[in-house]
């Protein structure tokens, strides 16, 4: 197993827990944290999985999607931080009413 | 009525979560592992080594980025500006300054924003041999925006309409215009003339820089800078 | 620089491992703010990943963007929460100097600021 590889997994761990956490907790800030470790996740699996060459050289490509994703993941997360405030500011508690993980907390 | 029993199916779901999320992760797992060892093919970096001379700059994640990728990057940026337009959509205009910093925040402000500007400008230059780029620079840009606001300053209402705007806008456009050029010469959308190709890259990755850093500091802000009364 | 060899072995599975509790700290803390500051801890982390990984473009981003702007607007968006009110579950730190007051007290009268009366979801 290669570093690469070992990285790979842990995206993988990453983004199983910010799976669980995403879906278990309904508290909307805790959601879009977790949605925020579900893609670092995936950009890990990208990279881990880009450095499969047998040159040694990264494939380039996975790199600019990932420079993408976190430049777009930041973008949704400001947009999500706004939406959850106005949320707030609407029916004054920080969990959507129908959301069946609030009584689980 | 809201209120859902403590029942067995809730109960069920609740343990059964944890099951199906580790036989995902399982799977994922093994098919990394089977994929391992390198692979004879080497992905598509051959294909941009070859092709890096005829981008005009020499850092493989800069051409594509800008050029092989040009397309994601031009959307990517309207995607920030859609999301800058959603939070404005959503909160109001911001109200006056009414504390002023304390003496350590000014200070430092004071101090870093012209070490900022230069990073900024560094990452910009050197996007095209080594790493750095139009999103590096774009982010320090808009670190340097995330302080000046924290230190309290706020756009000048003058230039908070319509030159706001501008900027915001102008990464976008001119990727835009330049996609567009080639079509005027019987070429197709976005395939940069190959004698102009590292020219117009900077070009765009000036106003893109430009434009991420304002849009980044637009978004911290949270509601539009107050304009002309 | 070398990707193989015991120590850089440790390194890798170090990270790693700071990876996945730092992550599992952010998203298992019953406060806000604490998840936030593990969050912001962990998108450094990341960085350093990053680097390890030899991809100095993302490292740079990650480190600004996912780390530094990320962190930013959550902290923000903390601030935002504790003025309009949401659930009194943030222990109140001093203001993030100046924190950005996204709604409601608006001074200008304009009527978007308003939002409906609290429509209560009959529970």
């Amino acid at each position: 197993m290669t570093p690469a590889t070992l990285y790979a997994l842990t995206g993988v761990g990453l983004f199983a827990i910010g799976l669980y956490a995403f879906i278990r907790h309904a508290h909307l800030l805790r959601k879009i944290l977790a949605f925020n470790v579900m893609g670092s996740g995936v950009f890990l699996v990208l990279i881990g999985l880009a450095r499969r060459t047998p040159t040694g050289l990264t494939d380039p490509v996975p790199q600019a999607m990932v420079i993408t994703g976190i430049v777009v993941a930041v973008a949704a997360t400001a947009l999500a931080l706004s939406l959850m405030l106005r949320v707030v500011a609407t029916i004054g508690r920080t969990e959507l009413p129908d959301d069946p993980a609030r009584r689980a907390e | 009525m809201q209120t859902r029993m403590p029942g067995s199916r809730s109960t069920l779901g609740r343990r059964l979560l944890p099951v199906l999320l580790a036989g995902l992760c399982g799977g994922l797992a093994l098919t990394i592992l089977s994929l391992s060892p390198p692979g004879p093919s080497s992905g598509l970096a051959d294909e941009v080594t070859a092709a890096l001379a005829q981008t005009g700059v020499t850092s493989p994640v800069t051409a594509v980025l800008l050029d092989f990728r040009g397309y994601d990057t031009l959307l990517e940026m309207a995607v920030l500006l859609l999301a800058l337009g959603g939070v404005w959509s959503l909160v109001a205009h911001l109200p006056r300054i009414d504390g002023r910093p304390g003496i350590m925040l000014d200070r430092l402000t004071r101090l870093y924003l012209p070490l900022m500007l230069v990073v900024a400008g560094y990452l910009l230059w050197a996007g095209g041999t080594a790493p750095g780029g139009a999103f590096q620079s774009g982010a320090v840009l808009g670190a340097a925006g995330v302080v000046l606001t924290l230190g309290g300053w706020r756009l000048p209402p003058r230039l908070a309409g319509w030159p706001l705007r501008l900027v915001l806008t102008a990464g976008l456009v001119i990727f835009i215009a330049v996609g567009l050029l080639p079509i005027g010469f019987g070429s197709l959308w976005l395939d940069y003339p190959r004698a102009w190709a590292g020219g117009l890259i900077l070009l765009i990755e000036t106003t893109a820089s430009l434009s991420i850093g304002a849009t980044l500091a637009a978004l911290f802000l949270g509601g539009q800078p107050r304009g002309d009364p | 620089m070398d990707l193989s060899g015991p120590l850089a072995w440790a390194i890798d599975a170090l990270l790693a491992l700071l990876l996945l509790w730092l992550a599992l700290r952010a998203l298992g803390s019953p406060v806000p703010l604490e998840g936030v500051i593990f969050f912001i801890g962990f998108g450094l982390t990341l960085a350093m990943v990053w680097v390890r990984l030899e991809v100095p473009d993302i490292a740079l981003a990650e480190a600004a963007i996912g780390a530094g702007l990320s962190g930013a607007l959550l902290l923000a968006a903390l601030a935002g929460l504790r003025k309009v009110g949401g659930q009194r579950d943030v222990p109140g730190p001093a203001d993030p100097g100046h924190p950005p007051d996204a709604l409601a007290k608006d001074t200008s009268g304009d009527g978007r600021s308003g939002s409906p009366p609290a429509a209560e979801v009959a529970d």
